[in-house]
């Protein structure tokens, strides 16, 4: 993979001047894309300040801190407003939910893997040394972050540990290519996934096992012998040792038995022991290198992903040259930077949320109805999660949530396990759960100082104003001040429940629903 | 026939996103319009009934008594003179003049995991796209009909919800509407605290909301969110489909085990005009002690099998329903030391009926020792060319158009099976 | 005074002699009287036979006039006889010494469906068995003729007589043991084996397999599972032993892991120790000896898939029915001969010093 790197900056950065600044580059290198098409008009304040909040605290702003951006005259104010999102508090937590998702695909939760992933986003640990605890998964160091392993490596249900799964999952996850398909022979339909790609990760964790749930301890067996393979259509018998897709074979040495630890594990403690030979270590080691291509290559186009709604590749797991990037200049410029800012996941977060691409608005420009989202000339309407949408609707109608609503959003917004949540997809599960769930119409009687109380105070002319901001981050347009005011006229025998069918009209729509 | 471990068409996944293109947009026609307008006469429906993990042909269809591997029980007669079947189906031995029995089955995935999705599937020739599991596909060929209720109902044990993943490339509107244990889904019913008035007019409020934000955006957000919130109201109107209580008669006759309870409702269900009803029950993945374990479930599907054999033939809608109950394959002839049996896809059998289906007939034969096929094998691709035939639906003039790639709805390889279908 | 483990071991250490090839499966083994004889029910409607006395053992023709599985066989005590009980509900008496012997009496619908459990009286006077008819037919063992007809309501998977000949005791599929007063056909009292029952979404998984008294009648020993899952049928091998005065159980004997199974036979043993038998996930199994009140057997040894025990009435030789290694496996797998292959029963001889 090293031999290759260099030769594909080389010819994808030729028209890149490193004077040039990235969201500059990103900018540049989208609009030599659109073919003379237009560009959607900049994003509002209100709806660059929704998505930013979304994107970086995982929440809508308040209506007190809406107004006062709105206000704020300042030139730089967006900028400003990155850097105080990435600063906050709320980043860390945010982030630890979103990688978490990513992650797991709602494999299951466990405490210390998301204290793992909010320290690291709390101390700004970098995309490679996350990647390294995590396929390191040591039961001493970086506590929690063997989940990703440990999970993987109990049975599912009555069926063995899917070791398969796991191979595929690490192919997917951090280099950008499902391999799944090549595991009994060469991919069918992909020229350039191999079965050796998937035999080559598949030896690095083909002797790891789960030593505990309870605690996501997970060990190794010894690993002396090359995994023996054959296709299925040529049945050739073929051998490999641990290796990483293009790059080099690393060969277990024929230890004998009783020879394979420098320190034996114990059985009584469950404490792994210390192999001279650690495909998990070398995996770790070896994996998040700046010269590995497809670390770098995935870690752009996730990153991009996770802040426009698509990558630039796209599926983001499906790598390779019949599925070319939409702009693969953009994606070498990305990865290339990514790696010179040693995976500073921060750093490029800030870099493409400064880019107008992503501060475009999500209406189409005018006069189009239909924008190709690769194009990324209109802003794509982002997922939200069921993290983002709990938060946003108990900061939307001033209301606390308990564990048990966490657990029905969690159930109403969120994907079956291994089913990436990459993509808006409204359900009739999230639907019911918006309609008649007992929560959600508490959330609409007013009471505690909650949003329906708030407006019940106040009269009629200002209510649009106050309900708006606070559900939706935006004023009302004059005719939806107009349409309030003639709803709550006409209901003025009920005008608390009025209130109440409002605010729901506007929780429950799709604009709230998504991060647009 | 090619007998690989070759990935499941699933597995070469279009973007959802893409899938999402084609529910909301208009982009799925027919090669042959008139089929259409040739179902719409009477609305053809389907009862799939997916006995998950393996059913032991050997315990049920397809018994071969005092052989190595036939196992300690007997064969009985049916009502079809020269038909004989496993004496743990009593049940369906008298209903079998209306039944008719596939012992050829020859399959390819002897694993659970690939297995139960290329067999709903139909495990078509792979053209990179993820197909519809079979009810997603029903769904889409004969419409919702005029039931008002979603096209494709699942009843089965545990949770429910919405799977879109049944719908493949046709999308989620093509998924399945699962109810857990035959529930309702989880806050269906509108609260008694609110009116149907108020409940019509937060919708219309939401419905111009979620206009005026998609005026200058795309559509397909807008319009999938347009057709969940429809769904929930039709069912809402529905709600005495889930309230209304059973005939103690018919929950004896059924069952009162989770199996005979789901049928019952599925019967329910059909009555009411949906198009495609799966019942699944789960735990026939018999490895261990196989014969008690098959001679555990497979008297209690028998029972509440030939109840709705029964009814539906009483009710006259034998001649429109059809009727499937299989699994994903059957079970190794070999008994294994923990005397139970393992997967064996290569030799096994189905029991089908209804609408288009002949009666009272037995299809393939197996070995004398049941080990394999020694007749013409058929693939589930000959059972979905046959099932659709029998809808009425020709599977080779109907095509999918899945944004201009054309894709056949079964396997261009197999064909119907004509001892089958009438 | 229970005897130290130790002492037991070093006395009762069992010697294995080279297994026995067989060409079919077995459901049930057992020693005649004198020891000279070895019966054993087959899968495929017979009973094998051989001569014990012989080293090493030697088959003699099998019996044959059964239809699907054998699955009980017993001994009657005067030695002369061999009572056999198959899947399709045929009971058959037969002179098994004789060459060529015919059955003495058979009758053939002695249930409606699977004979899964026969019991002979100490004193000889009465057959027992039960089945998946729900039913335990108690019949004349000189003439098969029908004495009565006792109704459990479950099937019936293990029958026993108490060694006074007055009790007949029934364990159930739902765990339930029921003593039968003989000369009533009622049911005197009921003992609590529910937890070697689960009902595992809708599949019965467990029941009671076996049973064995100990000499003086003082206790029953009950053999069967902790069931974890219907479908592959996970479950913790265990053994409950109940005081026959107060009817209360406690446990003998558990198993570590849920791939051992079932305790699908016992035997006792006259040196104060019970020998049993589990086999669960293919390929897993145990022999293994177990002192009452001891807390974990003195002696065990991995046998794969063993489902009988034979124990010879002297108590110096045992013999199980196992299984061969390999014996499951998804899909088509055939042998060399491009065969689909069946499985097979080894006999494991083991001796024990007298």
């Amino acid at each position: 993979m090293a031999r290759f790197f260099s030769l594909v900056f080389l010819v994808l950065l030729a028209s890149f001047s490193f004077a040039e600044s990235v969201p500059t580059a990103i900018d540049r290198l989208i609009v030599a894309k659109v073919n003379g098409a237009k560009v959607s008009k900049p994003a509002e304040d209100d709806e660059f300040l929704r998505r930013a909040y979304l994107d970086f605290a995982g929440t809508i702003p308040s209506v007190e801190q809406a107004r006062a951006f709105f206000t704020d005259k300042s030139p730089d104010k967006r900028a400003k407003l990155i850097d105080q999102l990435l600063a906050s508090p709320a980043y860390p937590k945010r982030m630890a939910d979103l990688f978490h998702v990513m992650l797991m695909e709602r494999l299951g939760d466990f405490p210390e893997w998301s204290t793992y992933l909010k320290t690291c986003f709390e101390k700004n640990t970098h995309w490679d040394a996350m990647a390294r605890d995590i396929l390191r998964a040591s039961s001493t160091d970086a506590k929690g972050a063997s989940f990703f392993l440990s999970k993987r490596l109990e049975n599912y249900g009555q069926n063995p540990v899917d070791y398969s799964a796991l191979t595929r999952d690490i192919g997917r996850l951090f280099l950008g290519k499902n391999l799944q398909c090549a595991e009994c022979h060469d991919h069918l339909f992909i020229k350039d996934y191999k079965q050796q790609d998937f035999k080559g990760i598949h030896a690095f964790v083909q002797n790891t096992y789960l030593v505990d749930a309870k605690t996501a301890a997970v060990a190794e067996k010894p690993t002396t012998t090359k995994l023996d393979y054959m296709s299925v259509f040529k049945k050739v018998p073929k051998q490999t040792g641990p290796s990483l897709p293009g790059g080099k074979e690393f060969e277990p040495p024929p230890l004998k038995k009783g020879e394979e630890y420098i320190v034996k594990p114990d059985p009584k403690t469950k404490i792994p022991g210390q192999l001279k030979f650690s495909p998990l270590a070398i995996l770790a080691e070896e994996l998040p290198k700046k010269d590995n291509t497809d670390f770098a290559l995935n870690g752009g186009n996730r990153i991009w992903f996770l802040l426009m709604g698509r990558g630039i590749v796209h599926p983001l797991d499906l790598h390779h040259k019949e599925n070319p990037a939409s702009h693969p200049e953009l994606l070498a410029l990305l990865a290339k930077e990514f790696a010179t800012h040693d995976f500073d996941i921060k750093w490029l977060f800030k870099e493409i949320a400064l880019s107008q691409a992503y501060q475009r608005s999500s209406e189409f420009p005018s006069g189009e109805t239909k924008v190709a989202p690769e194009s990324f000339r209109t802003a794509i309407e982002k997922r939200l999660s069921a993290e983002q949408l709990l938060a946003a609707m108990q900061q939307a109608m001033g209301v606390k949530a308990d564990a048990a609503v966490l657990t029905k959003v969690n159930k109403a917004f969120a994907n079956a396990p291994r089913e990436p949540e990459d993509e808006v997809n409204p359900s009739l599960k999230a639907a019911l759960f918006l309609l008649n769930d007992p929560a959600v119409l508490a959330w609409h009687v007013p009471k505690g100082g909650n949003l329906v109380e708030r407006l019940g105070k106040l009269t009629d002319d200002k209510i649009a104003e106050e309900l708006y901001l606070s559900v939706l981050t935006r004023l009302p347009a004059t005719d939806e001040r107009g349409l309030i005011e003639g709803y709550l006229k006409k209901n003025v025998g009920e005008r608390e429940k009025a209130i109440g069918r409002l605010a729901w009209s506007l929780l429950a729509s799709a604009e709230f629903g998504v991060n647009h | 026939m090619l007998r690989s471990n070759l990935c499941t068409p699933a597995d070469h996944h279009l973007s959802r996103r893409q899938w999402f293109g084609t529910a909301a947009g208009a982009a799925f026609t027919v090669a042959a319009p008139s089929f259409a307008q040739t179902v719409k006469k009477k609305h053809k429906q389907v009862l799939f009934v997916w006995l998950d993990g393996g059913m032991s042909q050997l315990e049920s269809w397809d018994p071969k008594p005092n052989t190595q591997f036939g196992g300690p029980f007997r064969t009985i007669q049916t009502s079809v003179p020269g038909i004989h079947v496993s004496e743990l189906c009593p049940k369906s031995a008298k209903v079998m003049h209306h039944l008719a029995l596939v012992r050829s089955l020859c399959t390819q995935d002897n694993s659970h995991s690939a297995g139960v999705e290329r067999i709903q599937r139909g495990d078509p020739k792979n053209r990179g796209v993820t197909y519809p599991f079979f009810g997603g596909a029903v769904s889409k060929l004969l419409g919702n009909g005029d039931s008002g209720l979603p096209p494709y109902i699942w009843i089965k044990p545990m949770s429910g919800g919405f799977i879109p993943k049944d719908g493949g490339f046709l999308g989620p509107k093509y998924g399945a509407l699962a109810l857990g244990d035959g529930k309702p889904p989880e806050n269906l019913l509108r609260p008694a605290t609110m009116s149907v008035a108020e409940d019509l007019e937060r919708n219309d409020l939401r419905n111009l909301v979620d206009k005026r934000y998609a005026e200058r955006r795309s559509k397909e957000n807008i319009e999938a969110t347009k057709y969940v919130f429809d769904m929930a109201a039709q069912l809402q109107k529905r709600r005495d489909l889930f309230e209304a209580p059973f005939a103690p008669k018919d929950q004896e006759r059924y069952g009162t085990h989770d199996l005979g309870r789901h049928m019952l409702l599925a019967r329910r269900m059909l009555e009411a005009g949906v198009t495609f009803v799966k019942v699944n029950s789960y735990g026939w993945d018999t490895h261990g002690d196989n014969f008690n374990g098959q001679g555990s479930l497979v008297p209690q599907f028998d029972q509440a099998f030939a109840a709705m054999i029964e009814d539906l033939h009483e009710r006259g809608m034998l001649d429109n329903v059809l009727v499937i109950a299989m699994s994903e394959f059957g079970r190794t002839p070999r008994i294994n030391g923990h005397i139970g049996r393992d997967h064996w896809p290569e030799a096994w059998s189905l029991v089908t009926a209804g609408t288009g289906i002949q009666k009272g007939v037995v299809v393939g034969k197996t070995n004398d020792k049941g080990t394999f096929v020694a007749s013409e094998e058929h693939d589930i691709g000959h059972m979905f060319h046959t099932w659709f035939k029998a809808l009425g639906i020709d599977p080779k003039a109907t095509e999918y158009d899945n944004e201009g790639q054309p894709l056949p709805i079964a396997h261009d390889g197999c064909k119907a099976v004509k001892e089958l279908l009438l | 005074m229970p005897t130290d483990p130790k002492a037991l071991l070093a006395k009762y250490q069992p010697k294995a002699a080279k297994p026995i090839s067989l060409d079919q499966q077995l459901c049930a083994l057992r020693f005649s009287p004198d020891g000279k004889t070895l019966a054993a029910g087959s899968f495929e409607g017979s009973v094998r036979l051989w001569d014990a006395s012989a080293n090493p053992i030697a088959e003699s023709p099998a019996l044959k006039g059964h239809n699907g599985w054998v699955q009980r066989v017993a001994f009657h005590p005067d030695g002369k006889r061999l009572i056999s009980a198959d899947s399709w509900g045929q009971v058959m008496c037969w002179p098994f010494t004789e060459k060529d012997a015919k059955p003495v009496w058979s009758v053939p619908n002695a249930h409606d469906s699977w004979v899964y459990s026969l019991a002979i009286s100490k004193d000889g006077k009465v057959l027992a068995t039960g089945g998946r008819d729900k039913t335990i037919r108690i019949t004349n063992p000189i003439d098969g003729k029908k004495l009565n007809v006792f109704n459990v309501g479950e099937h019936v998977l293990t029958l026993a007589f108490h060694p006074d000949g007055k009790s007949l005791v029934s364990g159930d599929l739902k765990g339930q043991i029921k003593q039968w007063d003989l000369a009533t056909g009622k049911v005197v009292r009921e003992m609590d084996a529910k937890e070697m029952f689960l009902r595992d979404r809708i599949q019965d998984v467990g029941g009671v397999r076996c049973f064995e008294f100990s000499p003086d009648g003082k206790s029953l020993f009950a053999g069967g599972s902790l069931p974890k899952s219907g479908g592959f049928v996970q479950g913790i091998s265990l053994i409950l032993s109940f005081d026959w005065a107060t009817g209360k159980g406690t446990q003998l004997y558990k198993g570590a892991t849920e791939n051992e199974g079932y305790v699908y036979d016992m035997a006792w043993h006259s040196g104060g120790f019970l020998i049993g038998i589990t086999s669960g996930q293919p390929g897993q199994g145990k022999l293994f000896f177990q002192q009452p009140g001891d807390a974990v057997p003195f002696y065990t040894q991995a046998i794969p898939n063993p489902h009988s025990l034979a124990m010879h009435p002297e108590g110096k030789r045992i013999v199980l029915a196992a299984t061969n290694a390999n014996s499951s496996g998804n899909g088509r797998a055939l042998g060399k001969n491009k065969e689909y292959p069946g499985n097979f029963s080894p006999l494991h001889v083991f001796d024990l010093p007298a």
